[in-house]
């Protein structure tokens, strides 16, 4: 049987109508779409009034179809409804506007930059030990082959606290000038194998200015066991170097006077502003002294009551401040302990 | 230490560039931190750490130049300078008509003077010294005076040997006496102050007063002057920690204190001296007419063993014999077989005081292969489990700093030293505050007794600099008044806008201040700490409390007085809180066992009631906690309010949302009502409330 006239007009309705009534924008749009598919002029009335001259068969099948119509575009228009109504209702948010109002807050550059150095170390083995910063001289010199009246104790101008000492064959009290006296404290207590990372704050009495500061921290690290060698020194501060200021840096070990170890060395890394050709960052030299170092004197294991035929091991110390300055460009010590937002904020 | 090269070159040839030089300096130790360009070359600047004495001086530096060139140093002639006298040369004056009295020299302090060398030259004739002379003196930073003065000042630059020229003619009876000065002795020295001495320091006299203090500096009264015809020129070894002693006590640094301090070369004493006196004759016409050496002549250095074996697993690098004796020989070291097969014996160079033990000729053998050609290894050491308690602390106290910023505070860094004026500003007594012996400055010269002054700077800073809101913690030492033992404290200060936003926002006030306390201590030690009224010396009456932790202090906060406030010039209300590090870990619970969630709903009630102005918060709730028990979930205040038209006077409104619970089954709600009634009632009964 050819399909009917009838039929064959309402189908591409169904198409037409899902369409138009989804791309229309307004509730009076809807109305209009309303009118033109189910209205008293539309071809969906004309096909009703015409159902009676149908013959019985076709006009059951058409009338069905129909109302399938119907039904249909009714529930299409509803939902459109409800959706342009809820629209305009709430109209579209500005994502743009910026959200509630939660306290930001942060550490200190200093604290990062203790962490970042730590966690070079830390999966290498080395613990985090801390130690005292009110110190006696014993621990701040004399133990670590700093003898009194040597020259050598030149460069660690320090603070006395005008306080008696609590252990008078110890020395005097002080403010510890560096965070060597833990390397002391803590092979006292400890048997070698050792490895540990000390942060700390010290003080020297430098009078305030961009590059130096009476307060500042360090971070010192200490290995002792019965093979560790000057080789494995380089090899250990070679990987910290290049994890903290990136695989392509260029670094070299030269000799220098510590009285705690021996050999001693500096550790340089090659100026980051001029790659090495020398600027006003690095003073002309190329180089930037970023760290001492050095296999532990046998007269610090003597003083800790480590048998110095038996044990060997390295030492090191960093300045945390010089690290953080030349990581993120800052020119001034001194902007670490104003604590204005507007330089913490940027870390 | 300033050294020409073209002094330098005398002594050893050199065929580098300057940088090429100083390179080459630097990489073996002696860093070379600047090139200056001067009339007649260029002058290298060295730093000299203090354990290599032997290089402030020319020879001394000449002798690690060949070390690391592979060249022989060619030592000074004692016969004279070989450049030269100005064209002329001086001819020796007429004797002195006065009369003589032969030079005699004593040392009654062999401690303090092991050698004194002295040497009579007579017939001097005073004038300038020859420009070449000048010259090298000024580039070394030496002003020149008169060719005597310059001769010693030459020869000390040349060896590392201090000397000093005396007017024989100004000491009393030529009579050299080296000994402890005498209580009440003065001397005026060459700095043209008069110094008072000290039983303690070791002077040189005459027969009658002290002419120099020893190793320091000479007196005023016999210096060489123009009119100077005969010289006493002394060189001799003083020790070095008496030396520094005097030299510190005094307030005095000399070139010569500052070799002595360090150390000079034993041997050098004599032949500076004759070094010294072969210039003064041929460049101040003098003739010697008397030499008096007294002391003990230097003795043989110590040997040192090394085991190649020791030096190879020291430097993580095959050392063998071979290497240690050309390496060291370099050095200027003599090397023998030792006892055992491979052992070495080592005896160093008389300059070379540093070199005591075997490591420290590893680390000449290791400077002079070139610490950069040396191996870099990772360690390989077996895994040890370690203690993990001190790690632990330190991973604790930075969970500390993280919570904290994540809580919204930023963390500040602030000086642990503090002024006078700054504690009495926050109401801590100077007078008992632990201060320093030798502050830098008044600005800071205590050790914080509270983190609350470095907060306070840090506050104003920021309110200074237009800050709306300031929100800032710290964690550091504090030291108590009048001890030495550091504590680990937290501090906090809020200020003006905590939270500000177009949406809403919130200013900082005594509940910010606590909600940030509970919440830190709620995730470090899931405790519940007890705050009851208490004043503090910064607090403002009435608005401070104590904080207990399982009962024990821990801790103050509250709103910042405002007499403090205006003596730091800051005119917004502030808060601070300040809690001991050790009290908030301590109080920390591990492996806490923890209960599932039911499963049975709770039901929820609320209550309202009005209770009396003086009852706390506490105590009410403390009425339905126990009254409750285990049937209430959660109790939570949700408002409270002290005026309006159904709060009477002196009375005031609280209300609680209550959750009831039981673990085992459904709760029904007429159970509920009956536990909701209970309580109403309990706080009827306790607290004298009133069911709104």
């Amino acid at each position: 049987m050819a399909e009917s006239a009838p039929l064959h007009e309402l189908e591409p309705l169904f198409a037409e109508a899902a369409t138009s009534i989804a791309a229309s924008g307004s509730l009076e749009a809807l109305e209009r779409l309303r009118v033109k598919f189910l209205g008293r002029s539309s071809r969906l009335a004309d096909i009703m009034r015409g159902l009676g001259g149908l013959p019985a068969e076709e006009r059951s099948a058409v009338g069905k179809r129909a109302n399938a119509f119907k039904s249909t575009v009714e529930t299409q228009l509803a939902s459109r409804r409800a959706a342009l109504a809820a629209a305009e209702a709430a109209p579209t948010l500005d994502v743009t506007l910026p959200g509630s109002a939660i306290p930001q807050g942060r550490l200190h550059p200093i604290t990062r930059t203790i962490d970042e150095i730590l966690a070079v170390f830390t999966p290498m083995g080395f613990e985090i030990v801390e130690g005292p910063e009110v110190e006696l001289e014993y621990y701040n010199f004399d133990a670590l082959n700093i003898p009194r009246e040597h020259p050598s104790r030149e460069s660690f101008d320090t603070f006395f606290v005008d306080l008696p000492s609590p252990e008078p064959k110890k020395g005097r009290v002080l403010l510890r000038s560096h965070t060597s006296p833990v390397q002391i404290r803590v092979m006292e207590r400890r048997k070698p194998p050792l490895r540990i990372v000390v942060p700390g704050k010290v003080h020297r009495p430098d009078p305030l200015d961009p590059s130096h500061s009476f307060m500042f921290h360090q971070v010192e690290g200490l290995m002792v066991d019965d093979r560790t060698s000057f080789a494995d020194l380089k090899g250990v501060l070679d990987a910290f170097l290049k994890a903290l200021f990136g695989p392509e840096t260029k670094i070299r070990f030269r000799p220098h006077f510590f009285p705690f170890t021996e050999p001693s060395a500096e550790v340089d890394i090659a100026c980051r502003s001029c790659g090495g050709t020398g600027c006003s960052t690095c003073g002309r030299k190329g180089w930037l002294e970023i760290m001492g170092c050095g296999m532990v004197h046998p007269n610090v294991f003597k003083a800790v009551g480590y048998d110095p035929a038996r044990v060997q091991g390295f030492a090191f110390g960093m300045g945390v401040e010089r690290i953080a300055m030349l990581k993120h460009g800052v020119t001034d010590i001194r902007l670490f302990f104003e604590n204005d937002l507007r330089f913490l904020e940027q870390f | 230490m300033k050294v020409p090269l073209e002094w330098l070159k005398e002594y050893v040839a050199i065929r580098l560039s300057p940088e090429a030089l100083a390179d080459r300096l630097t990489m073996t130790g002696l860093e070379v931190t600047g090139i200056a360009r001067m009339e007649g070359g260029s002058v290298l600047d060295i730093e000299v750490t203090p354990n290599r004495a032997d290089c402030l001086s020319i020879l001394g530096v000449a002798r690690e130049v060949a070390a690391i060139t592979g060249q022989r140093v060619k030592l000074p002639s004692v016969q004279g300078s070989g450049l030269g006298v100005r064209g002329k040369s001086r001819k020796p004056r007429t004797p002195n008509p006065k009369p003589r009295t032969p030079l005699t020299i004593q040392i009654e302090d062999r401690k303090g003077c092991s050698r004194y060398i002295g040497r009579l030259i007579d017939g001097v004739r005073l004038g300038p010294s020859p420009g070449w002379m000048q010259r090298r003196l000024a580039a070394c930073g030496i002003r020149p005076i008169n060719n005597v003065v310059d001769i010693t000042n030459y020869v000390l630059l040349e060896y590392g040997q201090p000397l000093h020229a005396f007017d024989a003619d100004a000491l009393v009876e030529c009579a050299i006496r080296v000994r402890r000065a005498k209580p009440g002795e003065r001397l005026k020295a060459l700095d043209g102050q008069e110094h008072r001495l000290a039983p303690e320091q070791l002077v040189i006299a005459d027969a009658s007063r002290p002419v120099a203090i020893a190793g320091v500096i000479g007196g005023e009264d016999s210096a060489v002057t123009e009119r100077t015809t005969r010289v006493l020129l002394e060189s001799a070894l003083f020790d070095p920690i008496l030396v520094r002693r005097t030299a510190r006590s005094l307030g005095l640094g000399t070139e010569s204190s500052y070799r002595f301090e360090r150390g000079v070369d034993p041997v050098g004493v004599a032949s500076a001296s004759a070094r010294a006196a072969a210039l003064l004759h041929e460049l101040a016409g003098g003739t010697e007419t008397a030499v008096v050496d007294v002391g003990t002549t230097p003795s043989a250095r110590a040997a040192i063993p090394i085991e190649p074996a020791r030096a190879s697993r020291w430097l993580g690098r095959r050392v063998d014999p071979g290497e240690i004796r050309t390496t060291l020989a370099r050095l200027g070291c003599r090397v023998a077989s030792g006892g055992a097969e491979t052992a070495l014996r080592v005896i160093p160079p008389s300059s070379r005081l540093d070199l005591v033990r075997d490591v420290d000729l590893y680390e000449e053998i290791a400077r002079m292969a070139g610490y950069d050609r040396l191996p870099a290894t990772l360690p390989t050491v077996p895994i040890t489990v370690t203690a993990g308690d001190e790690a632990a602390a330190y991973r604790r106290s930075q969970s500390v700093r993280c919570l904290a910023a994540s809580l919204g505070l930023t963390e500040a860094i602030t000086w642990s030293l503090v002024s006078e004026t700054a504690l009495a500003h926050c109401g801590f007594s100077p007078s008992t505050a632990t201060r320093l012996a030798n502050p830098l400055s008044q600005d800071h010269a205590f050790l914080r007794p509270s983190l609350l002054p470095g907060l306070l700077q840090a506050l104003r800073r920021n309110l200074s600099h237009g800050a709306a809101g300031v929100s800032l913690y710290e964690i550091g030492n504090v030291t108590p008044a009048g001890t030495h033992e550091e504590r680990a404290h937290l501090g906090i200060v809020v200020c003006g806008w905590w939270a500000r936003g177009w949406r809403k926002g919130e200013r900082s006030d005594f509940w910010v201040l606590k909600g940030l306390v509970q919440a830190l201590l709620e995730r470090l030690c899931r405790s519940t700490a007890g705050w009851r009224n208490a004043e503090a010396v910064w607090a403002q009456a009435g608005q401070g409390a104590a904080i207990e932790l399982a009962g024990r202090p821990a801790g103050a906060a509250g709103q910042i007085a405002r007499t403090v406030l205006q003596a730091w010039d800051i005119d917004e209300e502030a808060w601070f809180a300040e809690l001991s590090l050790a009290a908030l870990l301590g109080a920390r619970r591990t492996a806490t066992p923890v209960a599932a969630p039911g499963t049975f709903p709770p039901v929820k009630r609320d209550l309202s009631i009005l209770v009396d102005e003086q009852r706390t918060f506490e105590s009410v709730a403390d009425v339905i906690r126990e009254t409750a028990g285990v049937s209430a979930a959660r109790i939570e205040l949700i408002d409270r309010f002290t005026k309006g038209a159904q709060v009477p006077p002196g009375r005031y409104s609280l209300t609680f949302s209550i959750e009831y619970r039981d673990p085992d089954r459904t709760l029904t709600a007429a159970e509920a009502d009956a536990l909701h009634q209970r309580i109403k009632q309990a706080l009827v009964d306790q607290c004298g409330a009133t069911p709104r």
